[in-house]
């Protein structure tokens, strides 16, 4: 005989648990933490990019040399690169640079978003951003440090213009994928 | 108290913080009827119960490394749920109105509540603390069946002591009253 609701409560604690969770609550929970442990680049498509990169990267390398021993003339292989205006001074040309390395920036965290597994479009684009890198550090290296050169300026930023053009294109291709 | 005595699935735990999935699934199966019936309890209806189970599971197994088996686990993971619950209950907004403790008192001692407590059935009690009012279902689930007191409820819920007190007499004076009338309809 119960006197109160406490000692029903008491008595009948664990009856009380009359409901059960619906069968697909696991999957939910389950979808949720494999989506959490999954890692957005596979160990195998790492590989493969990182794969990729030095071979560019050597590629490049030779290219350059080779080019380099025989004239002391500007890259020709970046003849293609978007047109780009010239600041008026060296200040200048460094704002823009810092402008356009914070669009990269920006650019590269929305791409670290997706995942590019077994993505060979998405792959594509990205041996072309490393290509623009490698001529990007061939230029810079080759800049006078107290001199405004106008002409490898020009060029650093058309380079930096095609690695946008390149990274817009990749974002672009992932969200619509 | 030793921690051992504590912890009875010591071994599923330390799977789970490796992120054993079978481990998980075994937890979850050993603790998601208690949990998902206080979220029901809790929150009144099962969808929403339902979402605040999967986030606290989440919750749970996500951070279980920082279990540290202070408590048993059931108690770890029944303070997960418990806040999750507040949390959703929150954004809706609880009111808590302060009743005069001195008239509950009252008319708890002038009722007779034998005969509800001896011809009801568990479920009918379980349906019956569903339907409650929001602010007084909560404050009854969190004394009564959860352990709670009413000074740790007025630090979670940011009300008085008196006010939960006079929102647990509430619950139950309204208990007592719904079942009555089911069992006089019987």
């Amino acid at each position: 005989m119960y006197q109160k609701v406490e000692e029903y409560i008491r008595d009948h604690r664990e009856q009380l648990d009359v409901e059960t969770p619906p069968d697909q609550l696991w999957n939910k929970i389950n979808h949720s933490l494999e989506k959490k442990t999954r890692p957005l680049w596979s160990a195998n498509t790492l590989w493969k990019i990182a794969a990729a990169i030095i071979i560019i990267t050597l590629t490049s390398a030779l290219f350059f040399n080779f080019q380099d021993s025989f004239s002391n003339t500007m890259d020709s292989s970046v003849a293609d690169l978007p047109k780009v205006e010239l600041p008026a001074s060296k200040a200048d040309w460094r704002k823009a640079e810092k402008e356009y390395q914070a669009q990269i920036n920006g650019l590269l965290a929305e791409i670290q978003a997706y995942p590019i597994e077994e993505d060979f479009e998405a792959q594509k684009i990205l041996i072309e951003v490393s290509q623009i890198n490698l001529q990007l550090d061939k230029v810079k290296e080759k800049m006078m440090p107290f001199r405004y050169d106008s002409a490898r300026a020009r060029q650093v930023l058309s380079l930096y213009e095609a690695k946008v053009q390149n990274l817009t294109k990749l974002r672009d291709h992932l969200k619509n994928r | 108290m030793s921690t051992t005595q504590f912890n009875i699935h010591a071994d599923l735990i330390e799977a789970c913080k490796k992120g054993d999935r079978t481990a998980q699934f075994r937890v979850y199966q050993l603790y998601s009827r208690a949990m998902y019936n206080l979220s029901v309890r809790m929150l009144g209806d099962q969808a929403t119960a339902e979402d605040a189970l999967q986030e606290a599971f989440l919750n749970a197994f996500n951070n279980i490394h920082r279990f540290e088996g202070r408590s048993s686990f059931g108690a770890w993971l029944k303070r997960i749920v418990v806040n999750k619950c507040l949390s959703i209950l929150q954004k809706r907004k609880m009111f808590f109105e302060s009743i005069d403790e001195r008239v509950m008192d009252l008319e708890e001692e002038n009722s007779d509540e034998t005969y509800i407590w001896s011809d009801i059935s568990p479920a009918k009690v379980h349906q019956e603390i569903k339907n409650l009012p929001q602010g007084c279902r909560v404050i009854f689930n969190l004394y009564q069946l959860e352990g709670y007191d009413h000074q740790e409820i007025g630090e979670i819920l940011g009300v008085s002591v008196s006010t939960s007190k006079s929102q647990y007499h509430r619950a139950r004076k309204l208990l007592r009253e719904r079942l009555s009338k089911q069992l006089e309809t019987q």
